[in-house]
């Protein structure tokens, strides 16, 4: 408990250590103030932001953007490490394809995805399943492998249905492995929707946060960009400080 | 001290003093000159500038050295940082720059070109047969050719806005696979060469161009700098001078200029004889439609402010129109 309540007060202790440095810099003008602005305007676009919904909507749309990623990436990697623990030849093809597609960062392969998939909602879906795909099936096969002996045998005693089989040896003991993918692929995805935002941008109502951060930065709102930043920020605590935290400690915790 | 502290007070120090490190770098070099420009034909002086070595003839004490930036942003805020001497832009980037603060003015035009809305569609002819869900390419907001369409949209709807909701932005060339690889994607407002591409495509025509939807020709590049590299009579007089030249040497050496330009852009000489050569592309240091950008920004709520012309120009005289 001493423990927890040190940590949360070294975590504030170095936000306001950032805020100090910031201010700090912004007062000596060692950068230009108009590509430097102090925290006061940024919290004051913040607001303004979500004043007149545009923040608001652009989260809205980024994370539901994120959330449909994040489904149909554990759709993909489920029925591919499936697949690749009856087939030993797709086996091989997973693998290979991993090492082809796995390295290729998502920007790079742009023109690829405007002339197979076209633009706009599809290419930036398709860009975040790129992103998150590979490291997920990785990290759940690395759970599959992890797996201890002894429950398959287990298994083959008690004479376990294949159904029965998957939900309680493999799904039980390849759950760390699913949060721990489901980690990696918000941190992945999420970077990477930010960035194809920037490319694919798409004005009017359907826009998320890369967008808005680019059209701060095209009408030099520079307060306003480093808003976008902040909320960025501040999302992905709340997910990987509070969500992440909370449904492991559901999940795992009583498994561990 | 525990450890931790000791790390802690470390990567303070360490951070800190990057940051001197990096502000004590610029202005290193007292001669030299920093250019940024872009990715089209409306650069082309500046492209034989570097590449026949004009300028490092004109100004033979001075280190140069150029670079390509993406997008008119980043060019603005290098020369915030006072990274760059030099830029070179579209007319509408320049002014939210100015209306931001931003420490510069036109010391020259560079070009003018043929900008326009193509369409593969044959059934849109003209912008009154734009569906509402039709989705038009084109650079970003507060481009130049996003401002030319909303010149089209205030005088054919007298809605600047009209097609707002509609547009999909993406660089030139990405733009210009988007417009070629999907069916559909129909309309694309673009400049050179990427427009005369587009032309060729089957069934593709100009829905607008762009002089029509402004009322008259403008420039379309203009050179920006700072006041210290406008006052210094050495470096702006050796520059302009390059610029002449190569303007020159674009309009008397043909061949010298395709084949210099077929370098770096992967055109065949007739294609870029074509482009580059035609009545609509003129390379001019006159500056031209200035202040009809900024009544229509400021009109637009584009920038929040009005300016005289010698805001706008370093030299309130000479070459503007």
């Amino acid at each position: 408990m001493r423990e927890t309540l040190n940590k949360n007060y070294r975590k504030i202790f170095i936000i306001i250590l950032i805020i100090f440095l910031w201010e700090g810099i912004y007062n000596l003008n060692i950068y230009p103030q108009t590509l430097f602005p102090s925290l006061t305007e940024i919290i004051y676009e913040i607001v303004k932001g979500f004043r007149d919904f545009s923040i608001i909507l652009s989260i809205q749309y980024s994370l539901t953007l994120l959330f449909k990623g994040i489904v149909l990436t554990f759709l993909l990697a489920f029925i591919s490490v499936l697949l690749s623990e009856v087939s030993i030849i797709f086996n091989d093809f997973l693998e290979m394809l991993i090492s082809i597609a796995h390295p290729l960062p998502g920007i790079a392969i742009i023109p690829l995805v405007i002339l197979w998939i076209g633009i706009g909602e599809k290419a930036i879906l398709f860009i975040i399943i790129h992103a998150m795909l590979w490291p997920v099936i990785i990290n759940l096969k690395s759970g599959i492998q992890s797996i201890p002996k002894i429950y398959m045998d287990l298994s083959e005693v008690f004479n376990f249905s294949r159904v029965d089989k998957i939900k309680h040896i493999y799904f039980m003991g390849i759950l760390p492995h699913i949060f721990s993918g489901l980690k990696i692929a918000w941190a992945r995805g999420w970077r990477a929707l930010i960035s194809s935002e920037m490319v694919f941008g798409v004005v009017g109502s359907s826009s998320g946060l890369g967008w808005y951060i680019f059209k701060q930065r095209v009408f030099m709102n520079t307060p306003g960009l480093y808003g976008g930043l902040v909320i960025i920020i501040i999302l992905g605590l709340l997910v990987e400080g509070i969500l992440f935290k909370k449904l492991e400690n559901i999940y795992i915790g009583k498994w561990s | 001290m525990t450890k931790s502290n000791k790390t802690l007070v470390i990567a303070v120090i360490l951070v800190l003093s990057s940051l001197m490190v990096s502000c004590s770098n610029k202005d290193a070099f007292e001669k030299k000159i920093v250019i940024a420009d872009q990715f089209g034909l409306g650069y082309a002086p500046i492209q034989i500038m570097k590449e026949k070595g004009f300028l490092e003839e004109n100004l033979p004490d001075y280190e140069i050295e150029w670079v390509k930036m993406g997008n008119a942003s980043a060019i603005r805020e290098a020369m915030i940082t006072g990274d760059l001497d030099i830029g070179f832009m579209g007319i509408p980037p320049f002014l939210i720059g100015v209306d931001h603060n931003t420490p510069w003015k036109i010391f020259t035009g560079v070009s003018e070109a043929p900008l326009g809305l193509v369409s593969k569609d044959r059934k849109i002819v003209s912008l009154n047969d734009i569906q509402t869900n039709e989705q038009i390419i084109l650079p970003q907001p507060g481009s130049i050719q996003h401002i030319l369409l909303q010149m089209a949209g205030k005088k054919e709807f007298n809605n600047a806005q009209k097609f707002d909701e509609q547009l999909l932005t993406m660089n030139h060339s990405d733009g210009l696979s988007a417009f070629t690889a999907n069916n559909e994607l129909n309309l694309h407002f673009t400049s050179p060469p990427y427009i005369f591409n587009e032309l060729k495509l089957k069934g593709a025509h100009l829905v607008l161009d762009g002089k029509e939807s402004f009322g008259g020709s403008f420039t379309f590049i203009v050179g920006v700098s700072q006041e210290s590299f406008f006052n210094d009579q050495e470096k702006y007089e050796g520059f302009i001078k390059s610029l002449e030249k190569s303007i020159d040497y674009i309009n008397n050496d043909k061949e010298g200029t395709i084949k210099t330009l077929s370098e770096i852009y992967d055109y065949s000489v007739n294609e870029l004889e074509e482009y580059i050569y035609n009545k609509e592309t003129v390379y001019t240091l006159e500056i031209k439609g200035l202040n009809e950008f900024e009544k229509f920004m400021y009109a637009e709520n584009m920038i929040d402010h009005t300016f005289e012309v010698k805001d706008l120009i370093w030299e309130d005289e000479g070459n503007f129109e």
